[in-house]
């Protein structure tokens, strides 16, 4: 057990082209090793926070206003639901939802949750400016002062390692790992 | 009825954190994003019997908080989630054996209060 950095290392790549320094392959092979079409799509965990960020706002965004559209649903029955999915914001909202699932838990995977919480909550304050300039919405001074709190919060925790909980196990969604 | 929804958004809300934070952690880093990765993990994802508890009870904390903001207004609805963040370092730390120096509490005491005072 160590602790990792929750941003993914790289052994399988980095090994084979060490491997392949040292046997003194050519400049092309080395290259085409860099290049290998199979190589996973990888992303740094602040990446990962600006999907999870974005998806949010934009998501309960879009789903709110669609909703609005179609009015409200205090109904036990399905029909109702499947309806307001065919509204394009709602189903826009639900699909960047499901992008915020997706990408949400694979930050859980890779950094502690008491990292996750805090520092993803500056999407409320994306939320607040969005109302601002987008919708000309009036922002009051307890507002303001919440915005600085929060920023000032997610700053500082920001700071701190990301990962501190234990390394229970290593990627299982790497396709060259599964082979080593 | 205001309490029990309160409820409902509090506590199947922080299971669902927690959970979905020990499944997540047991099931390995996610590295991949191809889209063919992505879709092998939400396969591996629903035999995960954390995630397969955690993301339903995600859905039943997000439903409340629904049914609560149409029959009672945000400033009813928010102190409940902003309340959520101290609560749930405080699980993780406990529960998660996550390392939490004061930069953490802090942190996610200010973030609490500001969300408490973006929302009224």
């Amino acid at each position: 057990m160590g602790h990792g950095r929750g941003d993914c290392d790289e052994p399988g790549l980095t090994r084979e082209f060490t491997a392949r320094m040292e046997s003194r392959s050519s400049t092309a092979t080395l290259r085409s090793v860099l290049n290998n079409r199979s190589q996973p799509l990888r992303l740094k965990t602040r990446t990962v926070i600006v999907l999870v960020v974005v998806s949010n706002v934009l998501g309960h965004f879009f789903l709110s206003r669609g909703l609005h559209e179609v009015g409200p649903l205090v109904s036990f029955a399905p029909w109702p639901y499947i309806h307001a999915f065919l509204n394009p914001l709602v189903a826009a909202g639900v699909a960047l939802l499901m992008v915020w699932l997706i990408t949400q838990l694979s930050l859980l995977s890779r950094v502690d949750l008491s990292y996750v919480l805090p520092v993803t909550s500056i999407s409320y304050v994306l939320t607040a400016l969005m109302g601002k300039f987008l919708l000309h919405e009036p922002v009051s001074t307890e507002r303001w002062i919440g915005i600085g709190l929060v920023v000032l919060g997610v700053s500082l925790v920001a700071r701190t390692v990301p990962r501190t909980a234990p390394v229970l196990y290593r990627s299982r969604n790497l396709p060259y790992e599964a082979a080593q | 009825m205001k309490w029990l929804l309160m409820a409902l958004i509090v506590i199947p809300g922080t299971v669902a954190d927690l959970l979905n934070t020990m499944g997540m952690k047991r099931n390995g880093e996610v590295c991949d994003f191809r889209p063919s990765s992505i879709f092998r993990l939400i396969a591996s994802l629903a035999r995960n019997p954390y995630v397969a508890v955690g993301v339903p009870a995600m859905a039943v904390s997000f439903f409340a908080l629904m049914a609560l903001l149409s029959v009672a207004n945000l400033s009813v609805a928010v102190p409940a989630t902003a309340f959520s963040y101290v609560l749930e370092t405080v699980l993780a730390k406990y529960i998660l054996k996550e390392r939490i120096g004061w930069q953490r509490w802090v942190g996610a005491s200010l973030v609490g209060c500001g969300v408490l005072l973006v929302a009224i």
